[in-house]
C-alpha cells in the first residue's frame, strides 16, 4: 500500500468515526477554534508592540514629567529595561504577560494597567450588553411585525426610522439626547455613571445603530422565510398564524441574524468609546481616549490586547451558536 | 446603461440621497461664494448668538458665524470622504488582486494582515493609529482609510477567484496574454459594479469615521471649521446654547443619510440580488 492509499484510506476511517458521532466533530472544532485564537492574539500584541515602540515619545519622560531630573530618567528607564534592544524588551514584556499576567503599570498613575481595565471593563461591559438586549428585542419585534406587514404603514415608518438610525452620527444623537432629556426634560443625568438613571440614555444611544442594522436584516431575512413553502404547509395545516411566525419562520430567519450580531457586537464596541465619552461614563473607551492623549502607552496596549480578545471571542461563539439554532450544520 | 438609470429614477429614496448629496457637494463647492464671511473671523460682540437674520444658524463662543463655517466645514468632509474611499478603493483593489489572482504565499501574507485589522472594531483600530501617528485631520484620514482597506481587499479577492475561472479569461490565458493585461483588461473591469456599492456606502462610513476621531480631538484641531469638531465645541456650551451642537451634528446626518440612500438605491440597480 503506497502511503497516498494508506492517507485515503486512514481519512474515510476518520470520515465514518465522524458520521456516527456528529457532536464530537463539534467539539473537535471548537477545541480547534479556541485554540487557534492564542496565534492570532500573540500576532495582534507583536504588532502593536512593535508599532507603540516606534511612537514618538519617551516613556520615562512621559511617566516623570518635563521637569524630571536627568538622574530620575535613567533609573526609570533602567527600570523598565527601556535601554535594552527591541526583542530583549518583547521578550520581558511576553515573559511578564504570560507568566504573571502582568501588562506593566499605567504612565500616568503609575496603577498596574490589569486592574486598570479590572475596573473599566464591567462598566463597558454592563453599557454594551444593555445596548445589546434593546437592539435584539426591539430589532426582532420590529423586524417580525414590518416583514409581516409588509408594504403597511408600519413596514413604511420602518423603514425610515432604519435609515435615519443607520445614518446618525452615535456621538451626535447622545448630544441631542443629552438636550431634550436632562437639559429640557430633566428625567436622566447628563453625565456619569453608577444608578440605573445613568444607564438608560448611553445604553439607547449606543443601541440605535445596532438596532436599526439587526431590524433590516430581521425584516428582510423574515420576508425570506415566509414565501417557502413549509410555512405555506404549517398555516394550511391549520396552525395559528403567531405559531407560524414565531416557531417555524423566526427559527428560520433568526440564522443570519446571529452572524450580524456578533458584528454588531464589535461594532457596538468601538461605538462605545464615543458615547462614554459623550456621557463622561469611566469605562475602557474612555480610558483608551484618554490614554492617547496622554500617551501612554502601556494603558493603549492594555486596551487593544482587551478588546482584541473579546472580539475573538465574540466571534468563536457566534460560529458555536450556529449549531444550537440549525442542527443542519456541523462541523 | 440607460436602464440602469431608469430603474434607479424609480427608486424615490434613493432620488431624493442623490439631491442631498448634490445640495453638499454644491454647497462645498460654492462655499466662498454663497458666504461672505471668513470661517476664522472672530467677533467677540456677537458671541454665542441664536439663529437670526445676520447670522441663521447663529454664531459659536468665539462669535464666528455657525453656517460659513459649515459651509467651509462642508469642503473638508467631502475632501475627507473622497479621500479615503479613493485610497483605500486603490489599495484595497490593488492588494485584492494580487491575493486572488496569484494565490500562494502572498494570498496568505496579506489576508492575514487584513485579519489583523478585521480582528479589532475599525474604531479602536483606527484609535491606535492616530496614537502613533498624532493627532490631525490628515492622520484621522490615514486611519480610517487603513480600517478600510480590507473590505476591499476582500471582495476583490474573492470576485477574483471567480473570475479567474472565468471562460473569457482562461482564454485570454491561453493566448498568452501577460498577467498585467489579463488584471487591467479582463478582471478589473469586472469588479466595478461591486466597487461602486462598497464605495457609496463607504463614503458615509468614513465620512461618519473623520467627524468622531475630530470629535474626540484626534482630527481635525482648532480653528479648522470642521463638522466634528464645530460639535466639540459646541459641547461645552450645551447648557446655554445647544444650536452649536445641534446644527453641525444635524447637517452631518443629513449627508450621511444621502450618502446612505443613494448607496442603498445604487446597490439595489447594480445588484437587483441583493434586495
Amino acid at each position: 500500500m503506497t502511503w497516498l492509499k494508506f492517507c485515503e484510506a486512514e481519512r474515510k476511517v476518520w470520515s465514518m468515526a465522524g458520521r456516527k458521532n456528529q457532536s464530537s466533530g463539534t467539539l473537535k472544532y471548537a477545541i480547534k477554534r479556541i485554540l487557534m485564537i492564542f496565534p492570532l492574539l500573540f500576532m495582534i500584541m507583536s504588532v502593536v508592540f512593535i508599532m507603540l515602540h516606534f511612537a514618538p515619545g519617551d516613556p520615562a519622560i512621559l511617566m516623570l514629567g518635563p521637569e524630571a531630573t536627568q538622574e530620575k530618567i535613567l533609573h526609570i528607564r533602567q527600570e523598565l529595561g527601556l535601554d535594552n534592544p527591541l526583542h530583549i524588551q518583547y521578550w520581558d514584556f511576553v515573559k511578564k504577560l504570560v507568566l504573571e499576567g502582568d501588562l506593566g503599570n499605567s504612565y500616568q498613575s503609575g496603577r498596574p494597567v490589569v486592574s486598570e481595565i479590572a475596573r473599566t471593563l464591567p462598566i463597558s461591559a454592563q453599557l454594551a450588553v444593555t445596548a445589546l438586549t434593546i437592539s435584539i428585542v426591539v430589532s426582532l419585534l420590529i423586524g417580525v411585525i414590518s416583514a409581516v406587514r409588509q408594504y403597511s404603514m408600519i413596514d413604511l415608518f420602518t423603514k425610515i426610522f432604519l435609515m435615519i438610525g443607520v445614518s446618525m452620527p452615535v456621538f451626535w444623537l447622545g448630544l441631542v439626547f443629552i438636550v431634550i432629556f436632562s437639559l429640557k426634560l430633566g428625567w436622566f443625568p447628563s453625565s456619569g455613571w453608577g444608578t440605573f438613571r445613568h444607564l438608560v440614555l448611553p445604553a439607547v444611544t449606543l443601541a440605535a445603530y445596532p438596532t436599526a442594522a439587526l431590524t433590516r436584516l430581521t425584516r428582510s431575512s423574515m420576508l425570506e422565510v415566509i414565501r417557502q413553502d413549509y410555512i405555506r404547509t404549517a398555516r394550511s395545516k391549520g396552525l395559528s398564524e403567531g405559531a407560524t411566525i414565531f416557531k417555524h419562520a423566526l427559527k428560520n430567519a433568526f440564522i443570519p441574524v446571529i452572524t450580524m450580531i456578533g458584528v454588531e457586537l464589535t461594532i457596538l464596541i468601538g461605538g462605545s468609546i464615543l458615547t462614554e465619552t459623550v456621557f463622561a461614563i469611566p469605562g475602557l473607551g474612555r480610558m483608551t481616549v484618554t490614554a492617547v492623549f496622554a500617551r501612554d502607552y502601556a494603558v493603549i496596549r492594555g486596551s487593544i490586547l482587551t478588546v482584541a480578545t473579546l472580539v475573538a471571542i465574540i466571534n468563536l461563539m457566534v460560529d458555536l451558536s450556529y449549531t444550537l439554532f440549525d442542527p443542519r450544520i456541523r462541523y | 446603461m440607460i436602464m440602469i438609470l431608469r430603474r434607479f429614477k424609480r427608486d424615490k429614496a434613493a432620488v431624493i440621497g442623490v439631491l442631498i448629496v448634490f445640495l453638499v457637494l454644491l454647497l462645498a463647492v460654492l462655499g466662498p461664494v454663497l458666504s461672505s464671511g471668513d470661517p476664522a473671523e472672530q467677533n467677540l460682540r456677537e458671541k454665542r448668538l441664536g439663529p437670526s437674520l445676520k447670522h441663521p444658524f447663529g454664531t459659536d463662543a468665539y462669535g464666528r458665524d455657525i453656517l460659513t463655517r459649515i459651509l467651509y466645514g462642508a469642503r473638508l468632509t467631502v475632501v475627507a470622504g473622497l479621500t479615503v474611499v479613493t485610497a483605500s478603493m486603490i489599495i484595497g483593489i490593488f492588494l485584492g488582486v494580487i491575493s486572488g489572482y496569484w494565490g500562494g504565499l502572498v494570498d496568505n501574507l496579506i489576508m492575514r494582515i487584513m485579519d489583523f485589522t478585521l480582528s479589532m472594531p475599525y474604531f479602536f483600530l483606527a484609535i491606535l493609529i492616530v496614537a502613533i501617528l498624532g493627532p490631525a485631520l490628515s492622520n484621522a484620514i490615514i486611519a480610517v482609510t487603513i480600517t478600510r482597506i480590507p473590505q476591499y481587499a476582500r471582495v476583490v479577492r474573492s470576485e477574483t477567484l471567480k473570475l479567474k475561472r472565468a471562460g473569457y479569461v482562461e482564454a485570454a490565458m491561453a493566448m498568452g496574454a501577460s498577467n498585467t493585461r489579463i488584471i487591467l483588461e479582463h478582471i478589473i473591469p469586472n469588479l466595478v459594479g461591486s466597487i461602486i456599492v462598497l464605495s457609496t456606502v463607504g463614503i458615509a462610513s468614513a465620512v461618519t469615521m473623520v467627524a468622531a476621531l475630530s470629535f474626540l480631538g484626534m482630527g481635525a484641531q482648532p480653528p479648522t471649521a470642521e463638522w466634528g469638531l464645530m460639535l466639540s465645541e459646541g459641547r461645552n456650551y450645551i447648557t446655554s446654547d445647544p444650536h452649536m451642537t445641534i446644527i453641525p451634528g444635524a447637517v452631518l446626518a443629513l449627508f450621511v443619510l444621502g450618502l446612505n440612500l443613494m448607496g442603498d438605491g445604487l446597490r439595489d440597480t447594480l445588484d437587483p440580488r441583493l434586495k
